[in-house]
């Protein structure tokens, strides 16, 4: 066993203190955004945390939310791997289609709820096909920069750059399209 | 004027990426110039920039309740694995 500072159950408990806990609130919000549904948000980040407590010592202390962010992407792939075997040929499409198919729940929900407050940029951004919308998601509600949602969705920055630019052309179109509120 | 103004199609190739911060701060600050001295593409960064602003305002609350449930699963993952 080594004594040195940093290693053993205090150093650990150190780095985790201060890499990992001051981005709880980033990994529920992408956690959410990936799975859209509350328990399965906070199992995945629960998950994401006993894999980064067990793989600090060995973390080089350098961007922490993006070396969280990756391991949370795996762990979401393992997940989506357990329940649905079939399914692992492309992790990107797989999440995808996850997602989609808790966001099903989640919209028959959602549309009980009263459409008359809806403004025109959720309707905007919620017929963004899923690929696109998980990227503005990220990058525009939950502020990662293109590196980390990369990094989350486990596909190029370049990729996240062409997605979410396209995106964003496709909500203004869709303002454009939609009558103007009265104020 | 020390630098040449950047084209308007070069501002247009990366406005969305300026907007995000995204660029080296000498990209910023010939494209601030640029939108401060062109109306058409200061106009068009409005318009993004408007856009990103009311996404941004969509963003859920946090989950306060989560989050403190978070919290004390941390700790506990080092009391489990100390103990
Ligand atoms: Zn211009």
């Amino acid at each position: 066993m080594s004594n040195a500072p940093s290693t053993g159950p205090v150093g650990q408990d150190a780095r985790f203190n201060e890499y990992v806990v001051p981005e709880l609130d980033v990994l529920y919000r992408v956690a959410y955004s990936i799975t859209r549904n509350k328990s399965d948000a906070e199992d995945l980040v629960q998950d994401t945390l006993l894999r980064a407590y067990r793989a600090i010592e060995r973390f080089d202390g350098r961007y922490p939310r993006a070396w969280l962010l990756t391991i949370m992407r795996n762990a979401q792939v393992n997940r989506v791997r357990r329940k649905r075997p079939e399914l692992m040929h492309d992790p990107d499409e797989t999440m995808a289609r996850m997602a989609d198919e808790s966001a099903e729940a989640a919209d028959a929900e959602s549309q009980l709820l009263d459409k008359e407050f809806e403004a025109p940029i959720e309707a905007a951004l919620a017929a963004l096909p899923e690929k696109f919308r998980r990227v503005v998601e990220l990058v525009d509600l939950n502020e990662l920069s293109y590196q980390e949602a990369a990094d989350a969705l486990g596909i190029p920055v370049g990729t996240v750059m062409s997605r979410l630019h396209r995106a964003r052309r496709n909500i203004r179109q869709h303002l454009e399209a939609s009558p103007l509120e009265e104020t | 004027m020390a630098q040449k103004m950047m084209s308007c199609r070069d501002v247009a190739l990366r406005l969305q990426t300026y907007l995000d911060g995204e660029l080296d701060e000498t990209r910023m600050e010939q494209i601030r110039a640029h939108l401060d001295a062109c109306v058409d593409c200061g106009l068009e960064a409005d318009v993004f920039a408007d856009i990103k602003k009311d996404l941004a305002a969509q963003a859920i609350p946090a989950d306060s309740d989560a989050l403190a449930r978070l919290r004390e699963f941390s700790a506990r993952i080092a009391e489990e694995a100390n103990g």
